[in-house]
């Protein structure tokens, strides 16, 4: 029974996403669709992930997946973080360059 | 833009100590003011840093030639204007910048001192803040610091002035910020974070901070000790009104400075 409602529910929330994202996430849009329709089968199949966990050794299914989501997640932080330093540091650029040609003697 | 190395010669011409002695040393002095929604609050400021210029210089070692206000308007939401009458007095120059989006105060003073040192070619700056809480009658025993110590920076410390007026627990919290920064940066000073100093062109020349908020001031004893630059204390005065203190950094600030130290430690360009 959870299995359907929670593959319902995601389909519902792809349909949502694929109204409101603008056209130019659309190809993101395909791409996270296809993630979450892996885990929207394999909520259908739960005997499925637990064959794959028996196979690798790990304890139970969703620890594969707490496993999995930890480190992907932490990676995306990190590289997140660095990206927005490296943006923020030419928006400080840009914006101390402004400041200083912008600059006026107001007494 | 000139480069570093030649806006140092040019300065060390005018501050070394071989070149003329105390009495003769023309000093082009620029006051970097960092403001964020200071309103009413800057002008008062300003009328009172204009107004005791006079005095300033009657107390300074050495000639000052020129003083330049320069006003780093942090992204505020109502956009800073400074009025007129600031400048009555006469004796300065006050010249207003305005960063389009709000960057921090250590930004802030990045862009003060780069638009001092390579425009007006300021060879001695001074850091205040913008809300008055910094006594413009200290700059004297910054300054004779800074010219007759030699230093390239000297630093303000609140604890050891006659007139300090730090609230107890916000002296705690700086006393145990204190301690930490000197464990970071390696220097002995006794006011981790007082935003009243005084600096040579030599220091200018490396204000070039990673970080743009309030973690910039113990970035900036990290550039003194890294360059092993010359550095002095002197005590100096804190007068916080009602306003200041609602506004000031609030306790959590220095977590929020942990965090930024060791994001900048870990992505370090």
């Amino acid at each position: 029974m959870f299995g359907y409602l929670f593959a319902a529910f995601i389909v519902l929330l792809l349909l949502v996403d694929r109204v409101f994202l603008p056209r130019s996430a659309r190809r993101a849009w395909t791409l996270m669709a296809c993630f979450m329709g892996v885990a929207a089968a394999l909520s259908l199949a739960p005997r499925l992930l637990g064959s794959v966990s028996d196979w690798l050794g790990v304890g139970r299914p969703v620890d594969l997946i707490l496993y999995l989501t930890t480190v992907l997640l932490l990676r995306e932080v990190f590289l997140s973080r660095a990206r927005s330093d490296r943006t923020l540091k030419a928006l400080t650029q840009i914006t101390r360059a402004q400041a200083i040609s912008t600059a006026r003697q107001v007494v | 833009m000139p480069t570093r190395l030649a806006r140092l010669a040019r300065c060390r011409v005018i501050l070394s100590p071989e070149a003329m002695d105390a009495s003769e040393r023309l000093l082009s002095l620029a006051i970097l003011i960092p403001a964020f929604n200071e309103g009413a609050r800057l002008d008062a400021t300003l009328t009172r840093i204009a107004g005791s210029m006079e005095r300033v210089k009657a107390h300074v070692r050495g000639t000052i030639s020129q003083v330049a206000l320069v006003v780093v308007d942090d992204g505020s939401a109502e956009p800073i204007d400074v009025s007129p009458s600031v400048g009555a007095s006469g004796s300065v120059q006050v010249w207003l910048l305005r960063h389009a989006v709000n960057l921090g105060q250590g930004a802030a003073l990045c862009t003060a001192t780069a638009f001092a040192r390579d425009r007006l070619a300021s060879n001695v700056f001074v850091t205040m803040d913008a809300d008055g809480q910094h006594d413009p009658s200290d700059l004297p025993a910054l300054l004779n610091a800074l010219i007759s110590d030699d230093a390239d920076i000297v630093f303000g410390n609140r604890f050891s002035g006659n007139d300090s007026q730090v609230p107890p627990l916000r002296r705690a919290l700086l006393k145990a910020a204190t301690a930490f920064e000197r464990f970071i940066s390696g220097l002995n000073l006794s006011d981790a974070h007082n935003g009243f100093r005084a600096f040579g062109v030599r220091t200018a020349t490396l204000i070039d901070f990673q970080q743009n908020r309030m973690a910039h001031a113990t970035e900036i004893k990290q550039i003194v000790h890294r360059n092993r630059l010359r550095y002095r204390e002197v005590p100096v005065s804190i007068h916080y009104s009602a306003e200041t203190l609602a506004k000031g950094q609030r306790s959590t600030g220095s977590l929020v400075i942990l965090r930024d130290l060791l994001s900048a430690y870990l992505f370090r360009a």
